[in-house]
């Protein structure tokens, strides 16, 4: 029985010819891309993680420079009418040194803008990021505000240049200092 | 998200240092199943491997098509094994065990279509990647060009007005750059020297506005001042000076294509 079927004997026992080598190939290829899918999963997930960092170091510059413009408006931004809730909202956007000047010189900046029934209006014109740290940041802002008031007959514009250094605090990006840059008196 | 040629070129070739180790350090995962191809010549060998490197979306097809044409064409020769299970390469081999071929390799074939499908989405997040890491370094290394080449077109000197105005231009592209070279030529050149113009300017500071997704323009808030002396004032005069750069990288250089005045 065994001259009759030869090649089913053959590749169950002892494989002395071509036959099993070839039989093997399948199982060869199979592991070898077995092997190279688990590598490239592993490569997947490697180049996804670095990407979404790099992704999120994106919007991280996006909201720097959202908050830095925010502030940068509020500062410059004040209606006699309306000067409690404008001052409140220059505090919120700020931490650090620029928080306790603000609150220093909240009353004295209230009793000015409610005494010359002044009207400032600021938009900032274009922004930009000068350094990004983890919690750290330092952007340029322009800003044109317009600026009316009881005596005055027409609006005074104003063109700022600040700097401002901002920090990153309990996920919110805070403006901690600003100052106007090459004033030249 | 579609990655075209091109951009793939253009980061390749501008973001040196950082961006490069990415690509090369994926290439041994990437042309895993070309690597195999010689094993398995049949099924898996030429389909999923050079379209999965360079194009991702096609190689689905790609790979399934030659599964079941592919045997047809290399049994030609035998002009017996039309039929789809002879899968089996070998001519001699083909006969005998072509009944089995096919379920042996079923196995291989279904493999290989994931390795190619993984390693088009590998190449794909790879290519992602490193626009974002060259959109990175980009906004780190566009603020020096950016202060350089504000001080340059915002400054001359009468002593050496030709001079300024040659350096001036060597900053620029495009339209900016003609008009920037005629307004010298027709009106700073002739004028200047009669005014005894000076034009000083200092960069104080400057920031990245915005940079395109692959990093090969940006746009830059500058913030100077310019020191104006010349024959109609009695002492210089100081200008507050806030211009918005647009910068394009040509060829490695990051030039001034458009400057606004804020």
């Amino acid at each position: 029985m065994t001259e009759t079927y030869p090649d089913t004997q053959d590749a169950a026992a002892e494989p002395p010819a071509a036959a099993p080598r070839a039989d093997r190939r399948p199982r060869v290829v199979r592991a070898a891309l077995g092997l190279a899918a688990a590598l490239l999963v592993v490569a997947c997930a490697l180049l996804a993680a670095a990407g979404r960092s790099a992704r999120s170091a994106a919007a991280d510059r996006e909201a720097v420079l959202a908050a830095a413009r925010q502030e940068a408006v509020n500062l410059t931004s004040q209606d006699y009418r309306t000067v409690d809730g404008d001052l409140r909202r220059m505090g919120d956007g700020a931490t650090g040194q620029l928080r306790a000047d603000l609150e220093q010189r909240s009353a004295q900046a209230k009793q000015v803008v409610v005494k010359n029934k002044a009207v400032a209006r600021g938009t900032a014109a274009e922004a930009g990021l000068v350094a990004l740290g983890r919690d750290r940041a330092t952007v340029v802002v322009a800003v044109d505000s317009t600026v009316s008031s009881a005596g005055v007959r027409t609006p005074v514009a104003r063109r700022y240049r600040f700097q401002l250094d901002l920090s990153l605090v309990g996920g919110r990006w805070l403006v901690a200092n600003l100052t106007a840059v090459g004033l030249t008196g | 998200m579609p990655v075209s040629d091109d951009t793939r070129v253009e980061t390749d070739t501008a973001g040196p240092a950082p961006t490069g180790s990415t690509p090369t350090g994926l290439a041994p995962t990437a042309p895993g199943p070309t690597g195999l191809a010689p094993t398995a010549p049949g099924p898996t060998g030429p389909a999923p491997t050079d379209p999965a490197a360079t194009r991702p979306v096609p190689t689905g097809p790609a790979t399934t098509a030659p599964a079941t044409t592919g045997p047809a064409a290399t049994d030609g020769m035998s002009a017996v094994g039309t039929e789809p299970a002879a899968v089996g390469t070998e001519p001699a081999a083909a006969g005998r065990r072509g009944r089995f071929g096919g379920s042996r390799w079923a196995g291989p074939v279904a493999l290989g279509i994931v390795v190619a499908a993984l390693a088009a989405f590998a190449v794909h997040l790879a290519l992602a990647y490193t626009d974002a890491r060259s959109r990175s370094a980009a906004e780190r290394e566009v603020l020096v060009p950016a202060k350089s080449a504000a001080a340059r077109i915002l400054s001359y000197d009468y002593r050496h007005i030709q001079q300024d105005a040659t350096q001036g231009a060597a900053v620029l592209t495009g339209d900016f750059r003609i008009q920037y070279e005629t307004v010298m030529r027709q009106q700073i050149v002739p004028q200047a020297p009669k005014q005894r113009a000076v034009v000083q300017a200092e960069v104080l500071s400057a920031g990245v506005s915005g940079m395109n997704a692959d990093g090969t323009q940006a746009v830059v808030l500058v913030f100077a001042n310019q020191t104006v002396s010349n024959t109609a004032t009695n002492q210089p005069r100081v200008d507050q000076v806030r211009v918005r750069l647009t910068l394009d990288r040509v060829s490695g250089r990051w030039l001034v294509s458009k400057v606004d005045a804020l």
